[in-house]
């Protein structure tokens, strides 16, 4: 007879590795759980693609506007002004007219806005926009 | 719009993946967060999911490729509620439209509804109140088509009856009929899916069960299965049944219905010849027939021999009162809305021993009356591939739509209502300053703050009967005095003695009690005074104005002429119009006997008894007699001839030989009524559809079952909370039986009240060319028996008061609205809503002297003029609470022009405050009482003031009795306050308030007014102790999450020469510093200002909720020294977005095109910001502006377990995005002081104050993951605006990420603070 000296009915490798996988995959699961509902705390509603568009123009009044206020408005400052849309002026004595073409990307809608500047130039600049019902052709 | 969904799909192994690549660091550990409430105010853990759990499992193969599509709907107190739910979604429950009309009243909304098409259903809806008048049951419901897609709702311009086959849809025709019967005439209209009428037939008769086909309707007549021609109006006969056919559900087949025989029915179809043939059969009540799509209808309940082979019925072995989706893969059972007042869930033993009966799980979770938001309501049903049984929650219960507009069937303002015969009295001039109506005909006013009753509590109203039945309701057991001092010694029977039955003995103490459950669901106060209030006798709005839904050519139409002028616990109407102004026959009661009816439910329930025995003793007349049973008083059962009568009259027995007897309308026999019912409230959603019981089976089933009032109260008034030991919200003990099947049968059989004395016969009813015809059928035969052995069999009282005993107490520590008394801002004036020295009989006595006066503004419709119209509309929709300050609130809805609202309308009520003297400086205040103000924009207008009117937007839903700052102001003339119920969002569903508003002289302008306006970071999201009317109604209507914390950074704020914040001062009402704060979580710039690029509403109106925009609130003037926000973030979602990429678990640091996009959001941004703080600057011109940017949010040198979903590198990125956002808005705020406007606008920015407090570092200022619900207002499992996976903690108790995650601290806002002080010192404010 054989007296036992354990009561362990498994190597303890064994069980420490089970041990180890459990607590592996419970860690996983919480992991998983954590990525997603961080990832769903954070979602959020896309704003409308037309607001998105009125927010296009509105940087590009707000940077046209800062852009005057030197007197002088130049094919650069009207380029970085608009972004990636393209643009065409048309200026006159009176006021400087320009016409711009926001693509659709990047959650905006497509369309089309005039800015006006009255003469002169200069830091008391007003720029008027107007969104347009067409978009006119011969833009730059 | 589309949600933005990342691709979510791979994110699961990605997590795996990361595990495995040694990403994950450790098990995460989240933030510490304030204290758990210990009263949560979020659902139960319990709560059910939203959608079908398992689905695969639990509905069966193709689930997700089905387009079936399932329809319910639910009563209300809010609106008659349409449910819709898809298998493709796993059936979540949404509501999609809730059905009622702007400010009428009702306890609840009830109605029938039938699917038109996929998108399209047909519905009825009325309030609960309608079933008991005949003529608006039967045709004076209003009709709807709800487009079930959108949730539009079209009204349609007739109303229909209530019966329980009204609509009835045929899918194949994409159209639906309703049915009116009067005048023993039947209108069948029918109308397609945009609600156009298709075809409008009168026919003679009554028509039951009509159901469009392609070429007319087929419909029941008689036993009869008969076709309409809308063309000619002929009725021809299809085929005979055995009764009269119901269910009928027009098939492929041919017409399927089902017909009656005894006690079982048969399914049958009619293939469009010859005999109909059986389909199968079953027990009646236990078979239906449900309209499917395709041309298929579904056969359900019990059968065992169903031969369906070569029909177009498909069998579902599911019960049989189920809704049946369009495809059949659902069946739901009847839901029940907390608000409806419900039978109770657990009687045992027939009702004997009857103790205490605890709410529902369900059981509503607001005491306050006024709040008619839903609490999401549970749905339960069967999957029938599966016969799995279904328990969900319903998802969004947001909708409003469908009580936005009136019905058309009332009709437009301006034409003419029916001028009275009778000018028995001339109309005296009414007031337009008068509450009250003093052109009224009914006796007692409404309105009058002298004359106000007391709601009573359910065991006064069971002490009351259970005296009365006795004859003991005498002035010894009377309470006397207190609110009763004006109508002297109260003695209700001897004002009408017990009355003696003809026959001997006496009312049982239950049918007495029924009556007034179905009259006035106990209340003999209006339903917004909580039993122990004081409030408005509860004259029916409708009876009181003369108010007809199915006439009237516009609802709030006064027609004094046609006031039924019902009153109280009992409705009571003899003798209840001014002398002079009787209706034919009727004597008035004395004054003094008109008044304590009206207001004291002692003397009301002593009246309501004598004329229940009046009519038990009109049919115990010689001559006229009809019997019951054995005719023992004692027994419910034999007081259902007496109820008939108390509900339709009694057409006498005049000794001429002409007919007499019972109306045909409340026979059981009557086809209005489904032949299958069973006992009323024998199941306790049955309150959710009284329409398809006749008046004397809904008291037999109140008897039987009792009600759960939602209230408990112990005999001594006070009242028990919710969840408190002791508990019972039953209203009433119910009867007793000797067991659940004699309960059962307290309904009689339906042929029991048809022989051959009235020619009657269940199964082929009358056909009446006219109302005389139907005289015939008057009920008249001298005895009904269907209990022969009624001494055992029938029911037996309860009494709860078995030993006489003076009257139970006031219900009194009220959960909600218990009155404050006395309370006031130090030094300040009160003006009260009520004259000086009036005892409004609260617990806060009279209400003494105060320091003005207070004046209501009617506006009259200019078109109702002449005899025995009224003028002044508004008042009917004018109520008064004994609650608020000092125990008395007025309040009513709110209304916009197209609610009869807007400047001058005819709903528009304009209440003033007038200060009786002068003072200079003065701060304002309004007091909300704790029920009745819920509106998110109380539009409060400050007159007397130096250059002009100043209006202030108020959210007054603070659901507590509280004084609410509304501003500091410079008076030079007589300071007033003004507030109209005109509110931009005024669908008359809303509350707003008025009750006191005090005056704080103040030596002179305050050194310093302070707004703070913005989004989260200055609202103080993170930092909990939100205000309650900002964190509240998560998943409902009036949601309001703006979540303002005592704890915000601007509170904390040292000014410059102060050594106490601005919170503690603005808590002090300090004369130095004034503080209004208008921010709300979640803003973006278009809810503060109006920017250039647009207003529109964010989803669920986060970040503005139904609050005014920020600068519109009237917090800003040329008073103002210093405005203080953070804001910006929010806008496109640019930074929640930029967290959620860079969450992921890719790398955002490695993806060269994440800084540029979400910088050209942060550019897209500032014009708008600019706009905001341009506006500012002009609405507060001599105020210093200061922008305070955002910090750094996770710590970019310490990693800890809370943020192992961001890389080092991610922190980095969003670091550099914060600090890009700060520069850019540092810019323009620059830009604009140095600018041509030269606006006072400085920034602050935080960034440096918060290194080493970030995430993760120690001492850390900003939340990392908490893990919520933390507040009412915060996302809580199953909100509409909870994005469902950020609840994924589910799994471990229902519980979402918080909208406190990666906000600042309380330690962080503090923090903050130390920066805007700094600032301004740096920048030498100094105030004024």
């Amino acid at each position: 007879m054989t007296l036992e000296t354990s009561n362990r009915t498994r190597p303890f490798a064994a069980g420490c590795v089970a041990l180890i996988i459990v607590a592996f995959l419970a860690l996983a699961t919480a992991g998983i759980l954590v990525s997603l509902a961080v990832q769903g705390f954070f979602d959020r509603h896309e704003p409308p693609s037309d607001e998105v568009l009125a927010k296009k123009a509105g940087l590009t009044e707000y940077r046209l506007r800062d852009a005057a206020g030197d007197g002088s408005l130049t094919a650069k400052e009207i380029t970085y002004a608009v972004g990636d849309a393209r643009w065409s002026r048309a200026p006159d004595e009176k006021a400087v007219r320009i016409m711009v073409t926001y693509p659709a990307d990047d959650g905006s809608a497509r369309g089309c806005y005039q800015f006006t500047l009255q003469q002169p130039l200069n830091n008391h600049t007003v720029v008027n926009s107007a969104r347009l019902a067409d978009c006119h052709s011969g833009l730059s | 719009m589309r949600v933005r969904r990342p691709a979510r799909a791979g994110i699961v192994a990605l997590a795996a993946s990361a595990v495995l690549s040694g990403l994950i660091q450790a098990a995460p550990a989240f933030a510490d967060t304030s204290p758990p409430d210990p009263q949560p105010s979020g659902s139960p853990s319990t709560e059910p999911p939203t959608r079908v759990p398992d689905p695969d499992k639990r509905l069966g193969k193709g689930w997700k490729t089905s387009v079936d599509r399932a329809v319910t709907t639910a009563a209300d107190s809010g609106g008659f509620k349409v449910l819709v739910a898809d298998s493709e979604d796993a059936y979540r429950w949404r509501i999609v439209a809730s059905l009622a009309e702007p400010g009428m009243p009702a306890d609840s909304w009830i109605g029938n509804s039938c699917v038109m098409d996929r998108d399209h259903a047909a519905v009825v809806y009325a309030p609960r109140t309608f079933t008991n008048k005949p003529d608006l049951m039967q045709g004076g419901a209003f009709t709807a088509v709800v487009d079930l897609k959108s949730g539009r709702v079209t009204k349609l311009p007739f109303t229909g009856s209530l019966a329980y086959f009204d609509p009835s849809c045929n899918p194949e025709t994409r159209t639906a009929a309703f049915t009116a019967s009067r005048d023993s005439k039947t209108r069948l209209l029918t109308v397609d899916t945009s609600g156009r009428t298709t075809t409008d037939t009168t026919v003679t008769g009554q028509v039951t069960s009509a159901v469009p086909v392609k070429d007319g309707l087929v419909a029941a007549h008689g036993r009869h299965l008969v076709h309409v021609d809308p063309a000619d109006r002929n009725l021809r006969k299809l085929a005979a049944a055995d009764s009269v056919p119901f269910d009928i559900r027009p098939t492929s087949k041919g017409i399927a219905f089902l017909d009656r025989s005894g006690g079982s029915a048969r399914a049958k179809l009619w293939k469009g010849g010859g005999t109909p043939s059986t389909l199968a059969s079953g027990k009646l009540g236990d078979l239906a027939l449900e309209q499917g799509t395709g041309g298929r209808a579904f056969l359900t309940g019990d059968t065992t021999d169903a031969k369906l082979t070569g029909t177009a019925v498909a069998r579902l072995d599911v019960p049989a009162d189920t809704d049946v989706s369009s495809h059949g893969r659902l069946a739901v059972d009847p839901v029940l809305m907390s608000g409806v007042r419900a039978g109770l869930e657990r009687i045992g033993n027939a009702g004997k021993g009857f103790a205490k009966a605890e709410p529902s799980s369900r059981a509503r979770t607001s005491q306050d009356p006024t709040d008619g938001d839903p609490v999401p309501p549970t749905v339960t049903s069967v999957a029938t591939a599966t016969g799995k049984k279904i328990t969900q929650t319903v998802a969004d219960t947001t909708s409003g739509i469908g009580k936005e507009s009136f019905s058309p069937a009332l009709g437009a303002a301006g034409k003419s209502g029916r001028a009275s015969e009778k000018s028995g009295r001339a109309a005296q001039a009414a007031d337009a300053h008068n509450p009250v109506d003093t052109d009224r005909w009914c006796s007692i006013p409404r309105n009058d703050v002298k004359a106000l009753a007391l709601q009573p509590t359910p065991n006064q109203v069971e002490w009351a009967v259970n005296m009365a039945i006795r004859g003991e309701l005498r002035s010894k057991w009377i309470k006397q005095g207190g609110w009763r001092s004006g109508l002297g010694t109260v003695d209700p029977q001897g004002l009408f003695p017990a009355p003696a039955l003809k026959g001997g003995g006496r009312i049982p103490a239950q049918v007495l009690l029924g009556v007034l459950a179905q009259e006035s669901n106990l209340w003999q106060a209006e339903g917004g005074a909580i039993p122990g209030q004081m409030g408005n006798t509860q004259a029916a709005i409708a009876g009181f104005y003369g108010h007809k839904g199915e006439t009237s050519e516009a609802y709030w139409r006064i027609n004094w002429h046609q006031s039924d002028c019902g009153y109280g616990v009992g409705q009571v109407t003899d003798g209840m119009r001014l002398a002079g102004l009787e209706k034919p026959g009727e004597t008035s009661l004395s004054p003094a006997k008109q008044k304590a009816v009206a207001l004291d439910y002692a003397v009301n329930i002593a009246a309501s008894m004598y004329i229940l025995a009046d009519k038990w003793n009109q049919v115990h007349t010689a001559g006229q007699t009809i019997t019951v049973n054995n005719d023992d008083p004692s027994k419910p059962e034999n007081w259902f001839a007496a109820l008939w009568n108390y509900n339709l009259g009694f057409n006498e027995n005049k000794g001429d030989g002409k007919p007499w007897g019972l109306g045909w309308y409340n026979n059981p026999a009557n086809p209005s009524y489904p032949a299958s019912r069973h006992p009323f409230m024998s199941n306790p959603r049955d309150a959710a559809k009284p329409q398809n019981w006749p008046y004397q089976e809904k008291v037999m089933g109140w008897s039987a079952w009792s009600m759960d009032t939602g209230y408990s109260y112990s005999s001594d008034g006070r009242q028990d909370w919710p969840g408190e030991s002791g508990f019972s919200s039953a209203g009433f003990r119910p009867a007793w039986w000797i067991n659940p099947g004699q309960r059962d049968r307290v309904k009689p059989p339906l042929d029991a009240f048809c022989n051959a004395t009235n020619n009657c016969d269940a199964a082929n009813p009358p056909d009446c060319p006219d109302a005389k015809c139907y005289e015939k059928y008057w009920w008249r035969g001298s005895n009904v028996t269907w209990k022969p052995n009624c001494d055992t069999d029938c029911g037996n009282e309860s009494i709860k008061y078995v030993t006489l005993r003076e009257e139970p107490g006031r219900g009194h520590r009220l959960k909600y609205g218990t009155p404050e008394c006395g309370a006031a801002p130090a030094g300040a004036m009160i003006v009260e809503s009520v004259p000086d020295n009036l005892d409004t009989y609260s617990s806060c006595g009279s209400s003494g002297t105060d320091a003005g006066n207070f004046q209501f503004t009617f506006h009259p419709n200019p078109a109702a003029t002449g005899p025995g119209l009224g003028p002044f509309e508004a008042k009917g929709d004018l109520h008064q609470i004994g609650g608020g300050h000092g125990g008395h609130f007025w309040y009513t809805h709110t209304r916009d022009t197209a609610h009869l609202g807007g400047l001058g309308g005819r709903m528009t009520i304009d209440g003033t405050w007038t200060l009786d003297r002068n003072v200079e400086w003065a701060r304002v205040y309004a007091h909300m009482p704790d029920t009745g103000a819920h509106t998110q924009q109380a539009h409060y207008m400050i007159k007397g003031v130096a250059g002009g009117d100043r209006h202030r937007y108020v959210n007054t839903h603070f659901s507590k009795n509280t004084w609410v700052e509304l501003g500091v102001y410079r008076f030079t003339g007589t300071p007033r306050v003004e507030l109209t119920n005109t509110t931009d969002d005024g669908t008359a569903d809303e509350d707003v308030a008025w009750d006191a508003v005090a005056f704080q002289p103040l030596a002179g302008k305050p050194k310093h007014m302070v707004v703070a306006m913005g989004d989260s970071y200055t609202s103080g999201e993170g930092a909990g102790a939100y205000s309650p009317e900002s964190d509240r109604g998560h998943g409902k209507s009036s949601w309001n999450a703006c979540r303002r914390s005592d704890n915000s950074w601007p509170r904390k704020v040292l000014l410059p020469g102060q050594s106490t914040s601005i919170g503690e001062l603005s808590n002090s009402r300090s004369a130095t510093v004034d503080f209004l704060d208008v921010s709300c979580s979640g803003a973006m710039t278009k809810n503060v200002a109006l920017v250039p690029s647009d207003n529109n509403p964010q989803s669920h109106l986060e970040g503005q909720f139904h609050e005014i925009l920020q600068t519109d609130s009237g917090v800003l003037s040329s008073d103002t020294t210093l405005v203080m926000l953070s804001l910006g973030g929010n806008d496109e979602g640019g930074f929640a977005r930029a967290m959620q990429e860079c969450g992921g678990l890719g790398d955002c640091s490695n993806d060269s095109g994440f800084l540029p996009k979400y910088k050209t959001i942060v550019d897209r941004m500032i014009p708008d910001l600019r706009a905001v703080l341009e506006d500012i600057a002009f609405k507060a011109p001599n105020a210093q502006i200061v922008l305070m940017g955002y910090p750094e949010l996770l710590s970019r040198s310490v990693k800890c377990t809370g943020s192992w979903y961001y890389d080092m590198t991610e922190v980095k990125v969003l670091a550099e995005l914060v600090n890009y956002a700060d520069g850019q808005q540092k810019n323009m705020v620059d830009a604009l002081r140095t600018g041509a406007l030269k606006v006072k606008a400085e920034y602050a920015n935080p960034v440096s104050a918060f290194v080493g407090h970030g995430g993760c570092d120690d001492p850390e200022w900003i939340n990392k993951i908490v893990i919520g619900p933390n507040g009412d207002g915060d996302f809580h499992k199953g909100d509409p605006a909870a994005v469902p996976a950020s609840c994924l903690w589910g799994v471990a108790g229902d519980t979402c990420i918080s909208r406190e995650s990666f906000h600042p601290k309380d330690a962080g806002t503090t923090g903050y603070a130390g920066v805007m002080s700094k600032r301004l010192g740096e920048i030498g404010y100094k105030g004024s």
